[in-house]
């Protein structure tokens, strides 16, 4: 009797945080969408891309780790030595933090897919750890005393500062419409997956342009092609990461695809739909088959794979937007945060309010 | 456990060298011809070479040009700012003797009058094939110092001896 609740109580949570949908499957998932990132822009640039490494060059990202972590740690003389060590830990542990939010897979899916880490006002803490890795970003810059650094930490806190805003506005649009502040409750509510019907599908006009407004903000948030101004090579060398080498490198690196992973996982869990994708269909056999993943180990395998799926599609559009556009400058990011992208952030706020009070009632949707 | 790791970290480091440009007052032509190999048609990322901009991250130097006076020891600077293990790669007759530039009263000569090389990339300027094929090269000889010998550290952090590498000319 001790040995089963042990191994119920003790080793199963261990193996659930640890493996499966947790720290191993997250840096799994890290790896293989770098690699996809930098396929397809390899694609789209009619480059081949890593070819070598493994099928495909599929193991190109997990080279890149190793040879990092096996490289010569450098400290610069000048800088404050253990606070530039501890900055890329701490991203690295904030980043596979968040990604213990995200519903993925649920031991016991009836009452609708749970995260890891799971309850009420979990957006908040989740808002409040993205702005967190903004101020890290910034003082690792500060911390490493280089110039090219420090600019690079100063454009980053101009561009987080500017791009911060509209992806919270973004993200909260899915709780007002719930009216919920657990990212698993907001989507468990809107698909009726955890009893209840969910919301009517006039609902998911209103995410349209929130949806639009977090993937631009999520490219500005992960510092990635237009609004790289922040480790631009050709002005400052590599930004803020530019003192670090070998293991703080390789955790940075990671500490960025997990953030790349959590991105990408959000706009699936909020705007998509998360894990379920037949069981939205309202067909009798559909609503059998989610019947039947929600109640045995299959559904493990089927909503992972449906997340992947999902969270691939998003990769591809981030991978897209890397290959069309350039860098833009400064104030051009500026500009766009500060004018177009907060007011349309703020717009559809009101829009919605007006819509959910005036418009819904008024045509009758439930 | 230690042995089957670092054996491991061996194979990536041949699987993903970064590398950083440094030009030591080339005349850019040779410039020019690495972005070529780094475009479409000979692209070196199939190989898991990634252009970096700063030395602290590269483990690959690539210089271009003759080494001066002036420039020496920004060179060396440069160089012992990248971390171990580091390898450098003289692309061009200039970085590779001096060129036409050998001789004059403040040209050092080649760059291995002032850091230690491990390839050298003839022309004027040598095709981008010719530095993907100088490239491989360079792998071919960073595995014989890693993945081949026993992996003790001392070994694997110990950089190869200076080899010449005979480049012939490649169509791509």
């Amino acid at each position: 009797m001790m040995q089963i609740n042990l191994l119920t109580e003790l080793v199963f949570p261990a193996l659930w945080i640890l493996f499966f949908p947790g720290i191993f499957f997250i840096t799994f998932l890290a790896l293989l969408w770098e690699w996809m990132d930098r396929k397809v822009y390899a694609r789209l640039q009619n480059r081949m891309g890593p070819l070598h490494t493994g099928w495909r060059g599929i193991l190109q990202p997990l080279a890149d780790f190793l040879k990092l972590v096996g490289k010569e740690d450098l400290t610069p003389k000048r800088a404050d030595k253990r606070s530039f060590a501890a900055v890329p830990v701490i991203m690295l542990i904030l980043s596979i933090l968040l990604c213990m939010f995200l519903p993925i897979v649920d031991l016991n899916p009836a009452p609708g897919v749970q995260g890891i880490l799971s309850f009420e006002g979990d957006l908040l803490i989740v808002l409040f750890i993205s702005t967190l890795m903004a101020i890290l970003i910034v003082l690792g810059g500060y911390f490493s005393s280089s110039p090219y650094a420090q600019t690079g930490a100063a454009r980053t806190g101009m561009l987080l500062i500017s791009f911060e805003i509209p992806l919270i506005i973004a993200l909260i649009t899915p709780a007002i419409l719930t009216g919920s502040l657990s990212i698993s409750t907001i989507m468990n509510t809107m698909l009726g997956t955890g009893g209840g019907s969910g919301l009517s599908l006039a609902y998911g006009w209103l995410l349209i342009i929130p949806f639009i407004v977090y993937i631009i903000s999520l490219q500005a948030e992960l510092e990635r092609i237009p609004f790289d101004v922040s480790h631009a090579e050709t002005e400052i060398v590599h930004g803020w990461q530019v003192e670090y080498s070998g293991k703080k490198l390789a955790m940075i690196h990671m500490a960025e695809d997990i953030l790349l992973v959590f991105g990408a996982g959000m706009a699936t869990t909020l705007f998509l739909g998360g894990p379920f994708l037949l069981e939205l269909i309202p067909l009798p056999i559909f609503q059998e088959f989610g019947l039947f993943m929600a109640s045995n180990w299959f559904g493990a395998l089927y909503y992972t794979l449906v997340f992947m799926f999902k969270s691939a599609l998003v990769i591809l559009v981030l991978a897209n937007m890397r290959t069309l556009f350039a860098r833009w400058r400064i104030d051009q990011i500026v500009r766009a945060g500060w004018k177009v992208m907060v007011p349309i952030a703020l717009f559809n706020m009101l829009l919605i309010q007006i819509v959910l009070n005036l418009v819904f009632p008024a045509i009758g949707v439930v | 456990m230690m042995g089957f790791l670092q054996r491991l970290i061996n194979k990536a480091r041949l699987k993903s060298p970064y590398v950083f440009h440094f030009n030591s007052g080339s005349c850019n032509g040779c410039d020019i011809e690495i972005v070529a190999a780094l475009m479409p048609r000979i692209d070196i990322e199939r190989f898991g070479m990634k252009l970096v901009g700063s030395p602290r991250h590269a483990d690959v130097m690539l210089v271009t040009g003759p080494v001066t006076e002036q420039i020496k020891e920004r060179l060396q600077r440069i160089y012992d700012q990248m971390a171990e293990p580091k390898f450098v790669v003289a692309i061009g007759s200039c970085a590779c003797s001096g060129g036409v530039f050998r001789g004059g009263y403040n040209v050092l000569g080649g760059v291995d009058q002032a850091i230690p090389v491990t390839a050298y990339i003839p022309g004027c300027p040598p095709k981008p094939s010719a530095i993907t094929f100088g490239a491989y090269k360079l792998l071919e000889v960073l595995a014989e110092a890693l993945g081949v010998a026993p992996p003790k550290k001392e070994e694997v952090e110990k950089i190869p001896e200076p080899v010449e590498v005979q480049v012939e000319e490649v169509e791509a």
